[in-house]
């Protein structure tokens, strides 16, 4: 993403093309989580306060396997997908709005490969908080955060982009074993709060 | 240096945008907690600032 997007914002205004990413990012986060949080509030009014038990016994335990997993600990076929943001939307769309669309994509968090695991506890656990609005903070912190990180890694290259890239993907086992690390106490708070 | 002060700003921002979003989330008192709520909020910022050289 930061190769892609890096040489694209050398074009026409930075600080523009950057703030539609970051604001696609947030619009797919949310939106997801609408929808996401919509089925939650759907299953709550049909199983009731049941579904308390339901997220206090699912989540921890997803966050659990998909720690162990991103650890190294568990060593199964990671879940994934292929599918990548189509490099020639801001050919087809036009540079901004393929900026943006980038961003949004990127936001939903599940119609892109999934890098590490513990992400898919993201949309697992917004639906069942059975929540709208705990639903959305969610996800939408999902997509900012990950169009922040573009963001941060496109305005610190100075243009030499593939060496940030090369960066990045020299820490992406220490940063696979952070997040790993991460859902185990955030599976370990969860069940002692 | 002005690079580091560039990215920690970044990354703060991130970080008071969780915290105000959690903080939405606790008016709306989700029936698990807001505790729970939280964390997992705090979840979505560290797996989404990892993943930026994903495509």
């Amino acid at each position: 993403m930061v190769g892609q997007i890096g040489p694209l914002v050398q074009v026409g205004r930075k600080n523009t093309a950057l703030a539609l990413h970051v604001l696609g990012g947030v619009l797919g986060g949310l939106t997801i989580g609408i929808l996401l949080g919509f089925a939650g509030v759907l299953l709550r009014s049909a199983i009731g306060d049941a579904l308390d038990t339901v997220f206090v016994v699912v989540v921890p335990t997803a966050l659990v396997y998909a720690a162990l997993v991103d650890l190294g600990v568990l060593p199964v076929k990671s879940l994934t997908w292929v599918r990548q943001t189509p490099g020639d939307w801001p050919c087809s769309m036009g540079h901004y709005p393929g900026i943006f669309a980038w961003g949004f994509d990127l936001g939903l968090g599940v119609t892109t490969r999934i890098p590490y695991q513990s992400l898919l506890v993201v949309p697992l656990s917004a639906f069942l908080v059975g929540d709208m609005a705990s639903a959305v903070a969610i996800t939408t912190a999902y997509g900012a955060a990950r169009a922040l990180a573009v963001v941060a890694a496109v305005t610190s290259a100075t243009d030499d982009f593939p060496a940030v890239c090369d960066a990045i993907q020299g820490r992406v086992l220490t940063l696979k074993k952070l997040v790993g690390a991460t859902a185990l106490v955030i599976a370990a708070l969860i069940v002692i709060s | 240096m002005a690079r580091t002060a560039r990215v920690g700003g970044l990354v703060a921002l991130a970080g008071a945008f969780g915290l105000v979003v959690a903080m939405l989330a606790g008016d709306a008192d989700p029936s698990v907690g807001v505790p729970s709520v939280f964390v997992l909020v705090s979840l979505s910022l560290v797996v989404g600032l990892s993943t930026a050289a994903s495509p």
